[in-house]
């Protein structure tokens, strides 16, 4: 009878066992098909977002040079450094934050989609390695105000990401995958805003930008009119397809803003996060892929926007 | 949009409006002409300011940054549509004068900023 009891335990245990082990892989096959278009959204919006902080002193030197031009003004070296918005290093922290957040959704992903706890632990080791560099070179950038807002965003971020990755180090994946999804939360929306914040200021200074440009392609074709040769005729013609074209770059502009997308990013972060704290039924699963899909369509088509922009200007 | 709403950003939009709005005058003016001089002059003033904007810092809960925030926004809605209108620039160049005062004022109550000429 005892030995009865004993198997009967035995079973239960197993069973037990069977069933927290399902449930674990279950949970990580939930999260994989929406965590896996996250993570590939969230590298076009990445990409997106670098292409602007790259410009942002670009934009500033451009407009000066050309408003010089158009006046036929002088440039200076010292004027064009104090056009610039942020120091080459102060970019250069940003990106790496860009990158960090890409690199921590790939880590979600492995986490989600992964088996191979090895991959898992080198990822994250590596990620964890990188955030510390970074929380030093942020740590520099505190001396300015106008860095405040990302400063204050990206300590917390990093902090939270490091946690996650300490934990992914030790193959507790989906306790890593919860921490991940649950703590971060704030921190990460908070770091997406102050880059977002950072990206809608370079999108409005290029609008200015294109905008006075406009006006150069006006004036260059009004320089043009009046002489009626054939040679002046010609170049009336190229100057007015000139116009056509730069008019086709100007009406499309607008759709490459990256605030929606950046939005729908911290958004899509959100729905993951309900879904972590959810019942986990097929109907909190749809919301999250609808969620999710959704912010793909967003960064998807900014991201397309901005890589026309960039082949055809 | 009420007052309360009115971030730094929102700030830097809506002068960027008004440059582009600046912009499709200047490009309707011959380019020697005196409005179309004034035009420009004017265009580099506000693109200076809305450049200020961009480095400086605000706490956005005083009194201070509201209300002239709130003037900047009342301001540049009622020329909005005026200041494209190249037969009455006479009005725009009054408007651009108030709206140039309201963003000193703003970039008075900063808690860091760069103050253009």
């Amino acid at each position: 009878m005892s030995e009865l009891f004993r198997l009967i335990d035995r079973k239960a245990v197993f069973s037990l066992v069977a069933v927290c082990v399902l449930e674990g892989c279950a949970n990580r096959a939930a999260y994989r098909t929406p965590v896996t278009t996250f993570q590939d959204a969230s590298s076009v919006m990445v990409h997106s977002a670098r292409i602007y902080l790259t410009q942002l002193n670009k934009i500033e030197r451009d407009a000066y040079i050309r408003r010089q031009a158009a006046n036929n003004q002088h440039i200076r070296l010292d004027e064009i450094e104090k056009t610039q918005s942020f120091s080459p290093e102060e970019i250069a922290v940003r990106l790496e934050a860009l990158n960090e957040l890409s690199r921590y959704g790939e880590l979600l992903g492995h986490l989600a989609n992964s088996d191979a706890p090895e991959r898992i632990t080198a990822s994250a080791s590596d990620l964890a390695d990188s955030l510390q560099r970074l929380s030093d070179k942020v740590s520099q950038l505190a001396r300015r105000p106008t860095n405040s807002k990302f400063v204050n965003s990206a300590g917390p971020a990093v902090k939270i990401v490091g946690e996650v990755a300490s934990i992914a180090v030790e193959k507790k994946i989906q306790a890593a995958l919860d921490r991940a999804i649950l703590s971060g939360e704030g921190p990460i929306r908070d770091l997406i805003h102050a880059i977002r914040d950072d990206i809608t200021i370079a999108f409005e200074r290029k609008r200015n930008a294109l905008s006075a440009q406009r006006v150069d392609y006006v004036d260059a074709y009004e320089d043009t009119v009046g002489t009626d040769n054939e040679a002046n005729g010609d170049q009336r013609r190229q100057r007015a397809n000139e116009l056509i074209a730069y008019l086709d770059v100007w009406e499309s502009f607008p759709l490459s803003n990256p605030h929606e997308g950046l939005n729908a990013l911290a958004d899509a972060y959100s729905a993951l996060v309900a879904y972590a704290k959810s019942p986990k039924t097929p109907t909190d699963l749809s919301g999250l892929a609808d969620q999710i899909e959704l912010f793909a369509a967003r960064a998807n088509r900014i991201g397309g926007v901005i890589q026309q922009l960039e082949k055809n200007f | 949009m009420s007052n309360q709403e009115l971030s730094r950003l929102d700030l830097i939009r809506i002068i960027g409006d008004m440059i582009t709005a600046i912009d499709v005058a200047r490009g309707s003016l011959p380019k020697g002409s005196p409005e179309r001089k004034e035009l420009d002059s004017w265009r580099l003033r506000l693109d200076a300011k809305q450049h200020a904007l961009a480095d400086a810092v605000f706490d956005e809960g005083t009194v201070a940054y509201q209300s002239a925030s709130a003037d900047i926004d009342h301001i540049a809605s009622a020329m909005s549509e005026a200041i494209m209108d190249v037969n009455n620039t006479a009005q725009t160049f009054e408007n651009l004068e108030r709206l140039a005062s309201a963003i000193d004022d703003l970039l008075d109550c900063a808690a860091s900023a760069f103050k253009p000429v």
